[in-house]
């Protein structure tokens, strides 16, 4: 066997051995009782009031939170990617600022904002104000809080889709349309699969997410599972409690898979392929830009800006970081190791892909996606029951089954990446390599990986940045004593002075910016795009 | 696409035919990117590819091929571009030194060995992706319309080029084209084919 093909292999087993093994041991967790097959665990749970009523309301949320993105997300994308309206890409920039902040921290800055003693109650209600707060800790306010995270997922594959649609079809309809028509017979179905595909994502990442509810105190299953586990240390009912949500996200990727004629979706991330034709709009582009800076203050610079003015106290930051500065440091550490690997495993997996390169190509498409939709505390649990054994302690009580968890759950993120990259490059340029002997080792190093350089960079920054905003799997995994920030700011919130805790957050987000800002200074300096 | 053929040493056949008629699929199977769906592909008497298996890996056939995008890597020099296979052989300094200076002289690009693929015209990128296809010496030379992007007179240029080099070299020449004038040029012996 070759070495290319020993390296395909290689990946594949990781991907299907690390990434399937919690899922198996989900099922089997819950399937078996004292031993025996028994579907007791199941019958308890879905003959009980409690799972109906979770049942419902985690996916009244999960649609809620679906439907606004969509019915907001989808008019702003055009109006951010198709339009001239004056401001575009600084507004993307602010709209996409919430995915480099871990969902509950945003909770804590919209807490800050509209919580009974926060920013809106100071300015507005004399320090007292209860229809905020009661706003916030309802399903609603849960909803609208979540919305403001995921929105910018479903804004980027919206914009990526349209710049990738061919001006030239544009360019047609416009000799006998009107852009009301062209958008709504031609570029609206053209660009359907990323609408759907982003408001599948979205409605998977809300089913699964944790932090926002658990802060917000609504019931949902991950939250359940969170409690089964960490407070009555009831594996079966943890694990019968986080299956359900595997089940909707296995079918939901089969529906994906059919709907979407099992295309494999390139998003790329950073300039598009070229202008395309924008919607002029004239005067009214002024108007609607101060609209949309209007909204974007609203959702994201508001509820961040509140966050700062609680944390704008030198003794909160002092406490913060007598608390909380081994946290920041290990935060840093871990993401970058699982960054590390990430762009390493999802370089070799997005190349297989690409080039389909073992014959099971689509399944392992198929299960970094699913892995990436599954709740982090199905991911987590499942972990737990892999690892947690006198044999493979080395892994379950160090930092490694950490990083392991968070390159299982954010292994599709370099994968497609690279897989975006590496469809911009003819595949001449390798094969000019191999015809001149060139070894696959040899043309990875001289060739496809100068190629992609700057993507396996942006690949890196977007799995840091995941890694370090991670919640649901580091709360569940992290062995004592390495507790990341996201834990510790969870930990500390029970009873820690809120101006430290904003503190911590704003540290959080500092983090996240601090990579950022280092490759956009690289960037300008060595004149890429 | 039923098709038997054998390529004699030294001659310069070309495959000429309409689009999607298969002329490019025969000469990727030649470099051994494709496998036929029944039937052999041998070089020097050595099964190179069987009923759809590919048994001779591309880089162990030693064919130098010209691509229709020329596929110039953009991130080395003209140098650099024809040292990468060199340098994979194992070749020594000198010797790759030695070789790469003749070619480039040979391709009349030689003051061009430290400038970068954007930097050239088309027809000097298109003396380069030669060059980069010759240097390696290979047995056979594959070329997959390379002229078809260039102006008509970029084209009759370069045409006489390849004529040139091919009587001074005396390689094997496999050349498919959609150009009558480009074949009848070109080819010593023309193979015509049509859509199935």
């Amino acid at each position: 066997m070759s070495l290319r093909r020993s390296i395909f292999w290689l990946t594949a087993a990781l991907l299907i051995g690390l990434g399937l093994s919690p899922l198996a041991e989900i099922f089997a967790q819950s399937l078996f009782v004292n031993g025996r097959l028994s579907l007791d665990l199941f019958s308890n749970m879905l003959s009980s009031s409690q799972t109906r009523h979770l049942l419902m309301t985690s996916l009244s949320l999960a649609g809620l939170v679906t439907f606004l993105s969509v019915m907001i997300g989808l008019p702003l994308s055009i109006l951010l990617g198709k339009s001239d309206m004056p401001g575009r890409s600084w507004l993307i920039t602010v709209f996409t600022l919430p995915l480099l902040i871990p969902p509950y921290v945003q909770a804590v800055a919209w807490f800050h904002l509209l919580g009974r003693q926060g920013l809106v109650a100071r300015w507005v209600a004399g320090g007292d104000w209860k229809a905020g707060s009661n706003f916030l800790f309802s399903v609603g306010g849960c909803g609208w809080v979540m919305f403001t995270c995921y929105m910018p997922i479903l804004m980027l594959l919206t914009i990526a889709f349209i710049r990738s649609v061919n001006p030239r079809l544009e360019e047609a309809a416009l000799l006998t349309a009107t852009w009301p028509r062209i958008l709504s017979r031609i570029t609206l179905p053209l660009i359907l699969p990323g609408i759907i595909l982003g408001a599948l994502l979205i409605f998977l990442l809300d089913l699964g997410e944790f932090g926002v509810p658990l802060f917000l105190r609504i019931n949902v299953f991950p939250v359940e599972t969170f409690t089964q586990f960490s407070a009555y240390y009831d594996f079966g009912a943890a694990a019968a409690a986080a299956a359900p949500l595997a089940l909707i996200a296995l079918m939901a990727m089969f529906a994906e898979g059919l709907f979407l004629e099992r295309k494999t979706v390139h998003v790329r991330i950073g300039p598009g392929d070229g202008p395309g034709i924008r919607i002029g709009l004239g005067k009214l582009g002024k108007w609607l830009a101060a609209l949309m800076w209007f909204f974007a203050f609203a959702i994201v610079i508001m509820p961040l800006l509140a966050l700062l003015s609680e944390s704008a106290v030198i003794q909160a930051w002092r406490t913060a970081m007598t608390q909380g500065w081994d946290s920041v440091l290990r935060s840093m550490f871990f993401a970058a190791i699982a960054a590390s690997l990430l762009s390493v495993l999802g370089f070799l997996t997005g190349y297989l892909i690409h080039v389909q390169g073992l014959g099971s190509w689509r399944l392992l498409d198929t299960l970094t996606i699913l892995l990436f939709a599954l709740p982090s505390t199905v991911i987590g649990i499942g972990m737990i029951g892999v690892w947690n054994h006198p044999f493979t302690n080395f892994v379950y009580a160090s930092p490694i089954i950490l990083i392991l968890g968070y390159v299982i759950q954010y292994w599709v993120l370099p994968s497609r990446i690279t897989l975006a990259a590496l469809s911009r490059i003819p595949a001449s340029m390798e094969e000019a390599a191999q015809v001149m002997g060139v070894s696959w080792i040899r043309r990875m190093a001289g060739i496809i990986v100068p190629l992609v350089r700057r993507d396996i960079i942006v690949a890196w920054l977007v799995c840091y940045i995941f890694c370090l905003r991670d919640t649901g799997i580091s709360m569940l995994v992290y062995p004592p004593g390495t507790d990341p920030l996201t834990v510790r700011i969870f930990t500390l919130m029970a009873n820690g002075e809120p101006a430290m805790i904003a503190a911590l957050c704003v540290s959080l987000i500092i983090l996240s910016l601090i990579p950022l800002g280092i490759i956009q200074w690289i960037g300008m300096r060595k004149g890429w795009a | 696409m039923d098709f038997s053929l054998s390529i004699e040493k030294g001659e310069s056949l070309v495959l000429f035919g309409p689009s999607g008629c298969g002329k490019t699929t025969l000469l990727r199977m030649l470099a051994g990117f494709v496998a036929p769906d029944a039937g052999s592909i041998l070089i020097q008497g050595k099964i190179a590819a069987r009923d759809g298996k590919i048994l001779i890996l591309p880089e162990a056939r030693n064919l130098g091929m010209v691509f229709q995008d020329l596929a110039l890597w953009p991130h080395l020099t003209i140098y650099g571009n024809l040292e990468f296979g060199l340098k994979a052989r194992g070749l020594p300094a000198v010797e790759r030194r030695r070789r790469i200076d003749e070619t480039l002289k040979l391709l009349k690009i030689d003051r061009y060995a430290a400038a970068k693929p954007h930097q050239l015209s088309g027809g000097e990128q298109q003396r380069v992706a030669l060059a980069r296809a010759l240097v390696m010496q290979p047995l056979g030379l594959l070329m997959d319309e390379p002229l078809s992007s260039l102006d008509e007179d970029l084209n009759l240029h370069l045409r006489g080029e390849i004529v040139r080099l091919r009587q001074a070299l005396k390689f094997t020449l496999v050349y498919v084209t959609h150009s009558r004038s480009e074949a009848e040029e070109i080819g010593t012996r023309i193979v015509i084919l049509k859509k199935p």
